[in-house]
């Protein structure tokens, strides 16, 4: 009888912590994950310490420290420090704004799979035969590609990088829709907490800065795999991604680096005992300046590339400007000590050091800003202790501070404060050591694996690793620490820092002094969640990682075909793809996912507009990023190249014409058939439908008769030079985009069938017009760009 | 849009001059900003340090001097970044703005996998040896022949990518011959290699250079 | 939207498609850049008008017009710095 009790809990944990769509237990997956990629990246960087501590050292060989220091760039950013502002953004955003999880609780749990199993792509990228990659962080074309950088090993890293870019895209739809439309009531724009307003501008730059990046790396995917030549170097196209990767890489930086001074900003007042000065203009400053401008700065990674001294000056001034905001933010936080009453507790001290920490690398920041000091600067060690700076010191420092603040709240047991301390004290000091000196290293370049005793370097590098081994010895004691908290060891009031704001006084929250009450939408009962656990997000994310794990082994280059016989991975990614996303279409259709009602509270834009709307449009705008970046990219690269085929010598216009006079007609039937819906007529809904079907189906048929011209009959492939490359690649990501929308037609045609779209409930086709109709937008752009122009 | 303060700051002849110049203003003012605002901010800290725990009640009486004090700090800042701008385009008006000159040098720099190759005006190629004659002004066109390199000769503060279809222009003059050893650095990961990517900067007299270029070359 | 609004839409956007091939297949040789103009020109008429009429943009509540617009702001700096990179 026992024996069955515990084989039936076992059971249940395994299922609950593969299946949960549940926020909290997805925050908790986060930061351990975060964690566990955290320690890879450390040890990566105590090798690399090791080999430069001094001259000619031969710890390390050159790729070997080459790839260390990509591995160590990748992992560091994306899989550590931004997903863990995302583990506390899941964890504690829905209880600040009274909500019960987030938006879209499905769609949560795919993010955090993506997440895991895209590091797991890119940890054993550099264990493929031939070794990883080896170009840095940046990866900068032409050494991307594969003339410069062969075999499944790079590949497979990329690969995992774009399934991390859908990750995110996927996870910044759902926060932004959580944050406009679940909130509780009176929780009001002016109501919302920091750490929500933070998470909100980090996820908005998130959406609008991955594109760029997920652009880029089908682009180079496209090379490796298809032979095109977007980024080859006799094509113009270093720049091409120098641009494309930066136009992400900057926003980034402050993706990174908002969540922990959200989190500064809760644990300031909460540790001085008044409220945050200049509240609003922090928003403002974080919200109107920081975000826009974040695009608006990033060709100052590319001062010394020979653009224009127009766009230089151009760059520095908005460079300068940028760093406005952060001064107001800054001094604000300066400014809330004042009258204070401070309690030096580990998270407070850690916020203060953070500050600290940034003030410093913020100004180093100014120093390569001007496109002038850049120059003796830009590939120097100088640039590696600004951003360790701002992104090892001031982001980590501030999620150490969230860490022990919110531990409490997520273990409910105290952590042991004289530990923190002790880690505070010498993590603090032993960081300055290690990154302080490095300044003073302008004149090292960066990435190098040794250097010669001539250089005078060595003392300088010798004190940085004595430093760098301590810092990362220390974080022992931090993770002694959370087990601590953990393990229940020292116990804990459920408010123990007297804090206002609503994760911990569930039912009132109270800004700027003002108490009004809130209904308690927080459940904590874990067991409520579980009538929602879906396994759809774990195997749709196998399935994809599967499926592009296949195409880069094919970079393998064994004689066999790309898509051949021989890559079994290739399709049983794709059928496992096929069974999950089929499966969650079944799901809905059956309603088996559960969702406790959503209860009216305060919604953007308005009280009746529904949440899977405001879903599909901020979705929506990030394809216009995506679509946005390679049609830019067209553009350039029609601008550099000096001889293009002229209109109609290639493509047929009469063809592109009547497929384009199909597609776009399909857009009015897709809007006949919202309206057959609205009047309740099932079978008005199931024809137009239909039509919209046949007329997709009509389009993709002659484009593929188009192709097939093209490529056996005039010989026109993706080889064929930038024409081709650019040709197939943009029209067949459309043509990938116009397949989606005909399976979103079948599961409808699937939902009329089975009588479910009536007048009241007919929401998905709606949505399908939308996307529907911007795919037709695309081609508008697509059709005149290739064959008219 | 660049304009020149030479007059004011002292008249400044290479980009090398330029640089270290507006470093010196940057390092003075960014030392004085941070230890005014760190000193400030740990001061704050200790000041209103409470050592018992205590109930917050999170109440504020200083309303107007929060958003006062943030807009003057702010105003001040921006002062600073003016001041920095003006240093910028100054030095910008000399950095890229080579003189007219009789005794220009015009060369080629190519960057390889692993290497510098310099090419002269009569087509003579050195390898990882830039040499050129003093007190001249030296003009490079930077590229490479595969992968994104960047070339920079630190102690003389000029830097410029060397990228691949693409021919990116620097200048700059050594007053001083003599041999700089290692002098010449490659700044952007370039592959395996990108260590060694390393050239001597050879300055000899103007005699010296007219007499070596002079000479027929071989093959 | 009127009743007959959609297939007025269609139909301008029918005309469009049609005028710019037309204008493609006989006056680009001759005149390339005019013609590119006026392309762009309907390109971006098509844009709006299926964005405000198909997507329903001119009858929502002006919030959803940000989605359309914030995007091409963030845009506009790839655009600038990419094609003044080009250099010939």
């Amino acid at each position: 009888m026992q024996h069955a009790e515990s084989m039936q809990v076992k059971q249940s944990w395994l299922r609950r912590w593969l299946f949960t769509t549940y926020h909290k237990d997805i925050g908790i997956l986060y930061f351990v994950t975060s964690l566990y990629f955290a320690f890879v990246a450390g040890i990566l960087a105590a090798l690399m310490r090791v080999q430069l501590s001094s001259p000619a050292n031969t710890f390390l060989g050159a790729t070997e420290f080459n790839s260390a220091v990509t591995a160590h760039g990748l992992i560091m950013i994306l899989w550590f420090l931004s997903p863990l502002g995302v583990a506390f953004a899941n964890y504690i955003v829905p209880m600040q704004i009274g909500a019960d999880d987030l938006a879209f609780p499905r769609l949560n749990a795919l993010s955090y799979w993506l997440f895991l199993i895209s590091g797991m792509m890119l940890v054993m990228s550099f264990f493929m035969p031939g070794g990883g990659f080896g170009g840095g962080w940046t990866t900068y074309a032409p050494l991307s590609t594969s003339q410069y950088s062969p075999g499944p090993g790079p590949s497979l890293a990329f690969m995992g990088f774009i399934l991390l870019c859908v990750s995110i895209t996927v996870g910044s739809v759902n926060f932004i829709t959580t944050i406009l439309w679940k909130r509780a009531p009176g929780m009001g724009f002016r109501e919302i907490p920091m750490f929500t307003w933070f998470t909100f501008f980090t996820q908005v730059l998130m959406l609008m800065a991955f594109p760029s990046l997920l652009a880029a790396l089908i682009l180079l995917m496209s090379d490796r795999l298809l032979g095109t030549s977007f980024f080859a170097a006799s094509s113009g196209g270093a720049l091409l991604w120098d641009n494309l990767f930066w136009f992400f890489g900057h926003p980034e930086v402050y993706v990174v680096l908002l969540p922990a001074f959200g989190a500064i900003l809760e644990i300031l007042p909460t540790f001085t005992g008044r409220p945050l000065a200049a509240r609003t203009a922090i928003l403002v400053a974080a919200g109107f300046l920081v975000v826009p401008l974040s695009v608006y700065v990033f060709a100052h990674h590319e001062f010394v590339t020979g653009i224009p001294l127009a766009l230089r000056e151009g760059f520095t001034i908005t460079t300068f400007a940028i760093s406005v905001p952060f001064d107001v933010m800054v001094l604000s936080m300066i400014h809330s000590l004042t009258g204070g009453r401070i309690k030096l507790k580990t998270p407070m001290l850690f916020a203060i050091a953070a500050v600290i920490i940034f003030i410093i690398g913020g100004i180093t920041g100014v120093f390569l800003a001007s496109f002038v000091l850049d120059i003796n600067l830009r590939g120097t060690y100088f640039v590696v202790a600004h951003f360790h700076y701002v992104m090892a010191g001031a982001t980590i420092f501030g999620l150490f501070a969230a860490t022990y603040y919110w531990l409490p709240k997520m273990t409910n047991h105290m952590y042991s404060e004289t530990l923190g301390k002790l880690h505070f004290i010498i993590s603090f000091i032993s960081f300055n050591i290690l990154y302080f000196p490095m300044f003073l290293l302008y004149e090292m370049p960066r990435r190098i694996y040794t250097y010669q005793a001539s250089t005078g370097w060595g003392t300088l590098n010798y004190i940085a690793s004595i430093g760098g081994f301590i810092f990362i010895a220390s974080q022992v004691l931090f993770l002694a620490n959370l087990l601590i908290a953990a393990s229940g060891k020292i116990s804990s009031t459920p408010n123990p820092w007297h804090a206002i704001t609503p994760e911990w006084v569930p039912g009132v929250f109270a800004p700027a002094g003002l108490l009004k009450s809130m209904p308690n939408g927080n459940s904590d009962s874990a067991l409520t969640h579980h009538q929602h656990i879906s396994q759809r997000p774990l195997t749709l994310a196998a399935g994809a990682a599967v499926t592009l794990t296949g195409l880069a082994l094919s970079d393998w280059k064994l004689g066999l075909p790309f898509l051949g016989i021989g890559n079994p991975f290739f399709f049983a990614g794709l059928a496992l793809v096929a069974w999950a996303v089929i499966g969650w279409a079944h799901d809905d259709l059956l309603g088996k996912f559960k969702v406790p009602d959503e209860e009216r509270g305060e919604r953007w834009p308005s009280l009746s507009f529904p949440k899977m709307k405001l879903g599909v449009w901020t979705f929506l705008a990030s394809e216009v990023l995506v679509f946005g970046s390679i049609l830019s990219s067209y553009l350039y690269v029609r601008a550099f190249s000096e001889t293009w085929p002229a209109p109609g010598s290639i493509h047929s216009i009469t063809i592109g014409t009547v497929n384009t006079v199909v597609l776009l007609s399909s857009s009015l039937t897709a809007l006949l058939a919202l309206r057959a819906a609205r009047n309740g007529n099932r079978r008005g809904v199931l024809a137009w439908i239909g039509i919209t079907f046949a007329l997709g189906s009509t389009f993709l048929a002659v484009k593929g008769f188009e192709w097939y011209d093209l490529i056996y009959n005039l010989k026109f492939t993706p080889q064929s030079g930038l024409p081709g490359s650019t040709y197939f690649f943009i029209v067949g990501l459309h043509g990938a985009h116009v397949f989606a929308g005909l399976m979103v037609m079948l599961y409808i045609l699937r939902r009329a069938f089975a009588g479910k779209i009536t007048r009241e409930n007919h929401q998905v086709v709606e949505l399908f017009g939308l996307y529907w109709s911007f795919v037709d937008i695309v081609w508008i752009f697509i059709f005149p760009l290739f064959y008219l122009m | 849009m660049s304009f020149s303060l030479g007059y004011l700051v002292g008249y400044l002849v290479s980009p090398t001059q330029a640089w270290y110049s507006l470093w010196d203003i940057f390092v003075y003012l960014g030392i004085a900003v941070g230890v005014v605002v760190i000193s400030y901010f740990v001061y704050h800290v200790v000041r209103y340090r409470s050592k018992e725990d205590y109930v917050p009640t999170y109440e504020n009486k200083n309303n107007s001097h929060d958003l006062r004090f943030v807009l003057v700090s702010t105003s001040l800042s921006i002062i600073v970044l003016i001041i920095l701008s003006i240093g910028t385009l100054n030095a910008a008006s000399v950095t890229f703005n080579p003189p007219q000159s009789n005794d220009t040098v015009h060369i080629e720099v190519i960057g390889h996998q692993f290497y510098w190759q310099f090419v002269y005006p009569d087509g003579r190629s050195l390898i990882n040896n830039l040499t050129i004659p003093a007190g001249a002004v030296v003009i490079l066109n930077v590229t490479s022949q595969d992968v994104f390199h960047s070339f920079g000769i630190s102690q003389l503060a000029i830097k410029i990518d060397a990228i691949p279809d693409r021919y990116n222009t620097v200048w700059f003059t050594v007053q001083q011959p003599g041999v700089y050893v290692d002098a010449i650095r490659c700044y952007e990961l370039c592959g395996a290699g990108h260590a060694y990517m390393i050239a001597n900067l050879t300055v000899v007299s103007s005699a010296a250079y007219q007499q070596w270029m002079a000479q027929k070359v071989s093959g | 939207m009127g009743k007959f609004t959609p297939f007025a839409v269609w139909a301008y956007i029918m005309i469009a498609t049609l005028l710019e091939a037309f204008l493609s297949s006989f006056y680009w040789r001759i005149y390339p850049m005019l013609v590119d103009s006026v392309i762009v020109a309907l390109i971006w008429s098509q844009v709006a008008t299926v964005g405000l009429f198909y997507m329903h943009l001119k009858y929502e509540e002006k919030g959803i017009k940000i989605f359309a617009i914030v995007p091409i702001v963030f845009l506009v700096a790839l655009i600038v710095a990419l094609l003044g990179s080009v250099q010939h």
